[in-house]
């Protein structure tokens, strides 16, 4: 199979860079059922699939794209899946399956303005706890990733990729309008310079082989054998023991459970991915993410030439959410402002939360559509900083 | 080269979108600048107000969007209306005058450009776009014309690159400085 990776420089849009992100990260099956601001990926992949040997599928709706694309990673294919806020929604039943099965496969989310259909073509951020609580039932975990250009929809992509197959699981790319739509210069490298972590495979035969580690629940890299190998592989959606056959018993209800939040929380160390700048003296701090972060840096950067002493952070894993580093942050300011485009206050509700009390947290929301202009959050900052 | 803003508008069909993505691309891939390309539009794929807006500079680009154009090209009396005030002052407007009526404004430079009829005159309506992007290339030096002419040649579909290269020079040609 050809390795995908065209090595060059291109001036294209988030969208594009997530579908050759994913095509270099060795993903070779896309479902997908277009929505805006999502479908420039579902069309680079019906274009670039084929050429790669793979699969490209428009599904009939969102449920079923997802469902496809966690059979087709059971089937050994790395998969990705894409959508927007109302079609995420739809997805989040068919997530559900691949979380509890353990099925590595990446799901891109390019958030617009909400609720419900919301501006279709304009950004928004409302689904920062739609991807980390919407699949019902609790007891899980997620990983999400969140890129600010064009470069990062390309790099984070690759990561999703890879973060999925080391911790067995559907793993988010949790972008943007801004990002998705954005042409930007994209350097794609070499191929040996891309760090692709391929399927770990059983090195034991079927017989000695336990498909899910519930006794080990913070083992990573554990094997995905898939389908055709002569490994047995039960992927019902009910509570599983080791085998994957269904049980109602309470003490494998609570191994399952705790395998699955366990083996992302017992390995934060190998997850975090936060962006710093200028916190060294900083008595303020503001934060903000995806497409979003970039008139944040651009306020921090006017509120610097009026002599504040501002800084920026950025979580760039939105899940699990890095506390220990926003920790550190309000241990070192007074206030913080958290910009994102909802009025509930999400992102801000978790800073707060992370902050312990150590910093004043202030959120700055809009409803969406326009991203956040500079102007608009030196403003804020001049009307907070103490 | 400082922070340059430049926005495209119009009606959805006009090509307008095109056009700003040649300049960031050339902006990026020939020239060695940072560029960034955003566009906002209707749901409507034509006949609706489109807008296309570039941000070139040689630092690292920050906020993606453009608030007060520097340049500002402009192909339909909506997105004039709508749009004329946020334009830096001293900014330059090109405007298609075959569609476009302005109001005289002291502050900025407004340059007719008669791009739609040129392109009719030339056979094809639809390179009016390029007239445009020749004429906002000529009359900013934003970039090298033999840049935005390599990059023309290579991005538009096979076997239009001469007339796309004569709708191209042909706008240089209408900038009258």
């Amino acid at each position: 199979m050809p390795s995908g990776v065209i090595p060059g420089k291109y001036f294209v849009q988030g969208d594009e860079a997530i579908a050759e992100g994913a095509i270099a990260a060795g993903c070779r099956f896309f479902a997908g059922y277009p929505i805006t601001p999502s479908s420039e990926t579902s069309e680079t992949m019906a274009r670039r699939l084929p050429e790669v040997g793979g699969v490209c599928l428009q599904m009939e709706d969102e449920l079923a794209s997802i469902h496809a694309v966690g059979a087709a990673s059971v089937g050994g294919l790395k998969a990705l899946t894409i959508s927007s806020g109302p079609g995420i929604s739809l997805k989040l039943e068919g997530l559900g399956w691949g979380i509890k099965n353990e099925i590595p496969y990446v799901v891109a989310d390019v958030q617009r303005a909400g609720p419900s259909n919301g501006v279709a073509t304009r950004v928004g951020q409302g689904d920062f706890y739609t991807i980390r609580y919407g699949s019902a039932g609790g007891n899980h975990s997620i990983i999400a990733l969140s890129p600010k250009s064009t470069q990062e929809a390309f790099d984070l992509t690759i990561d999703c990729f890879n973060l999925s197959e080391i911790f067995r699981c559907p793993v988010f790319l949790l972008t943007d309008e801004t990002v998705g739509h954005t042409r930007e210069l994209l350097v794609i490298p070499e191929e040996d310079e891309l760090k692709v972590v391929k399927r770990f495979k059983p090195t034991v035969p079927p017989e000695k082989f336990v498909m899910y580690p519930l006794d080990t629940p913070g083992v990573i890299n554990y094997p995905f054998p898939n389908i055709g190998e002569g490994y047995g592989i039960c992927v019902s959606p009910y509570t599983h023991n080791s085998k994957g056959y269904a049980s109602t018993a309470q003490d494998i209800q609570e191994k399952m459970a705790r395998r699955l939040v366990l083996k992302v929380t017992e390995n934060l160390d190998k997850l975090v991915r936060v962006e710093s700048q200028k916190m060294e003296d900083a008595e303020f701090a503001v934060i903000a993410y995806g497409g979003n972060a970039r008139p944040a840096v651009a306020a921090v950067d006017m509120a610097r030439e009026q002599g504040m002493k501002v800084g920026f952070f950025r979580p760039i894993i939105v899940w699990p959410f890095p506390d220990a580093e926003v920790l550190k942050v309000a241990e070192k300011v007074k206030n913080i402002l958290v910009c994102e485009l909802n009025i509930d206050g999400q992102l801000s509700r978790e800073v707060a939360r992370a902050s312990k009390g150590k910093a004043e947290v202030f959120h700055f929301g809009s409803g969406g559509v326009e991203p956040h202009l500079p102007a608009q959050i030196s403003n804020e900052i001049r009307r907070l900083y103490k | 080269m400082e922070r340059q803003e430049i926005r495209f508008a119009g009606f959805g069909g006009q090509g307008l979108l095109l056009a700003g993505i040649l300049l960031g691309k050339t902006a990026a891939l020939y020239a060695g600048k940072q560029a960034a390309q955003t566009q906002s539009y209707g749901t409507e794929a034509r006949g609706g107000a489109s807008q296309c807006n570039v941000v070139i500079d040689d630092k690292e680009i920050t906020y993606v969007g453009v608030v007060n154009p520097d340049v500002f090209v402009v192909m339909s009396q909506e997105a004039y209306d709508k749009l004329i005030g946020e334009v830096k002052e001293k900014g330059l407007v090109f405007y298609d005058s075959d569609l476009v009526k302005i109001k005289e404004n002291p502050n900025i430079r407004q340059i007719p450009i008669a791009s739609t009829s040129t392109a009719k005159d030339m056979g094809r309506q639809m390179v009016a776009n390029v007239v445009m992007l020749g004429a906002m290339v000529e009359g900013t030096k934003i970039l090298d014309v033999d840049w935005v002419k390599a990059c023309l040649k290579e991005s538009v579909p096979q076997g239009t690159e001469e007339l796309n290269l004569k709708a191209f020079d042909t706008g240089r040609s209408l900038f009258k400085p």
